[in-house]
C-alpha cells in the first residue's frame, strides 16, 4: 500500500470515528487547584499533555471537594472530546476538605460512626449529666463565736442529677 | 486516489465497525427527575446520545443512596458499552436532597475540623466537663445557739462541676 492511499486511509478513518485514545481513562496526577474547583493535571502517559481547567465530577451527588498537589486522579473525556477532560475518580490520599451539602438530610447508619477526636461517645439533648456536690454546705453542727449554730435545711444530696438542656437541632445521634 | 464512492462506502463500513466505541465514553446529562425506584430520567446534553430513562446510578462509593433534585448534571456510561445499559455515575453540578450512608461496621471521618450541619458550635461527649451556675444567695433557717432564726447563706463559689455520664456511645468524636 502506498504512503499516499495509506495516508487517504488514515484520514478516513480520523474522520468517521473519535480519537479512540480519548475513550479511555488516564492516571494523571493533581498540580494545583484554581478558586473554581477545577484542577490542572499532569497525565502520568506522555501521549497526553498537561491539561489545565479541568472540572471535577465526583462519585457523590452534592460533595465538593479540596486536593493536594500530588493527589492521584483518573482522567476522562466526555464524548471521547479531547477538549472536555474531566477529573473522576481519585486515589485514596490528598484530600484536604470535603464538604457535602444536602437540602434535606444528611444520614449516617452504622453500628459505629467515628468523628475525629479521641473516641469518647457523643453526648445529645436530654442526655444526662453527673454533678457531685463538694461545696462546703452541710453546716448541721458549727459555732460561731462560741455559739452553736444549727442548720438542718441545708444537707445537699451527695450528687445531683441533671440533664443536657441546650443543643443544637440539627445535627442528632 | 480513492474515489468518492469508495470513500463513501469505506466510511459507512468503518462507522458502522466503531459505532459501538461510542458508548465506551462517559457523557454529560441533565437530571429531568429522579424515580421512586432511585433511577433517573435524564437529558443527554450531546447531540451523539438520546435522553434516557430510568438510569440506574452507579456511586463513587459503596453503601450510598441518595436523592437528587432536577436541573443537576451528571456524567453517563455504559455498561460494556451497550447503548441499552446506560448507568449515571459522576456529578458535577448536582443539587442533593438526601443522602444516605449505610455501613456494616464503621463510619470513620478523620480531619482536622469536622463541621456537622451549619453550628459553629463543639459538640459535648461522656466525660466532658459540665459546670452549673447557681444562686449564690441561700435561704436558710435553723437554731443559734438554742435560739430560732432564719437568714441567707452567702456561698463564695457558686458553681456545680460535673461530667456527662450518658450518650450515643456508637457515635465517637
Amino acid at each position: 500500500m502506498t504512503d499516499r492511499i495509506k495516508a487517504a486511509l488514515l484520514a478516513l478513518i480520523q474522520a468517521a470515528t473519535v480519537p479512540l485514545r480519548h475513550l479511555g481513562t488516564w492516571s494523571a496526577e493533581v498540580v494545583g487547584q484554581g478558586p473554581d474547583g477545577s484542577i490542572e493535571v499532569r497525565p502520568a502517559s506522555a501521549l497526553l499533555p498537561p491539561i489545565h481547567g479541568v472540572p471535577l465530577f465526583v462519585g457523590l451527588p452534592g460533595v465538593e471537594i479540596a486536593v493536594k498537589p500530588g493527589a492521584r486522579v483518573m482522567l476522562a473525556f466526555t464524548a471521547g472530546d479531547p477538549r472536555r477532560p474531566t477529573a473522576t475518580l481519585w486515589d485514596s490520599a490528598g484530600l484536604t476538605e470535603l464538604r457535602i451539602t444536602a437540602t434535606t438530610r444528611v444520614r449516617v447508619r452504622s453500628p459505629k460512626i467515628e468523628l475525629a477526636g479521641d473516641g469518647a461517645p457523643l453526648a445529645r439533648d436530654r442526655d444526662l449529666v453527673d454533678l457531685p456536690v463538694t461545696l462546703p454546705l452541710s453546716l448541721a453542727a458549727t459555732t460561731l463565736g462560741g455559739l452553736a449554730i444549727v442548720i438542718p435545711a441545708l444537707v445537699f444530696p451527695a450528687a445531683l442529677v441533671g440533664f443536657i438542656t441546650a443543643t443544637q437541632t440539627k445535627t442528632r445521634a | 486516489m480513492i474515489s468518492d464512492r469508495i470513500k463513501a462506502g469505506l466510511l459507512a463500513l468503518i462507522r458502522g465497525e466503531v459505532a459501538r466505541f461510542d458508548y465506551a465514553a462517559l457523557y454529560e446529562a441533565e437530571i429531568v427527575k429522579q424515580n421512586g425506584d432511585g433511577t433517573l430520567e435524564l437529558k443527554s446534553l450531546h447531540p451523539r446520545i438520546p435522553g434516557m430513562s430510568h438510569v440506574r446510578i452507579r456511586h463513587g462509593v459503596p453503601g450510598v443512596e441518595v436523592k437528587v433534585r432536577p436541573g443537576g448534571r451528571v456524567l453517563v456510561g455504559f455498561d460494556n458499552a451497550d447503548p441499552t445499559r446506560p448507568y449515571a455515575a459522576l456529578w458535577q453540578s448536582a443539587t442533593l436532597d438526601e443522602l444516605t450512608v449505610t455501613a456494616e461496621t464503621l463510619v470513620k471521618i478523620d480531619a482536622a475540623l469536622v463541621e456537622l450541619g451549619d453550628g459553629d458550635r463543639p459538640v459535648a461527649r461522656i466525660g466532658d466537663l459540665v459546670e452549673i451556675p447557681f444562686t449564690p444567695l441561700v435561704p436558710c433557717s435553723g437554731t443559734l445557739d438554742g435560739a430560732p432564726f432564719t437568714g441567707v447563706l452567702t456561698i463564695a463559689d457558686p458553681f456545680l462541676v460535673g461530667s456527662i455520664t450518658n450518650g450515643r456511645l456508637d457515635v465517637t468524636a
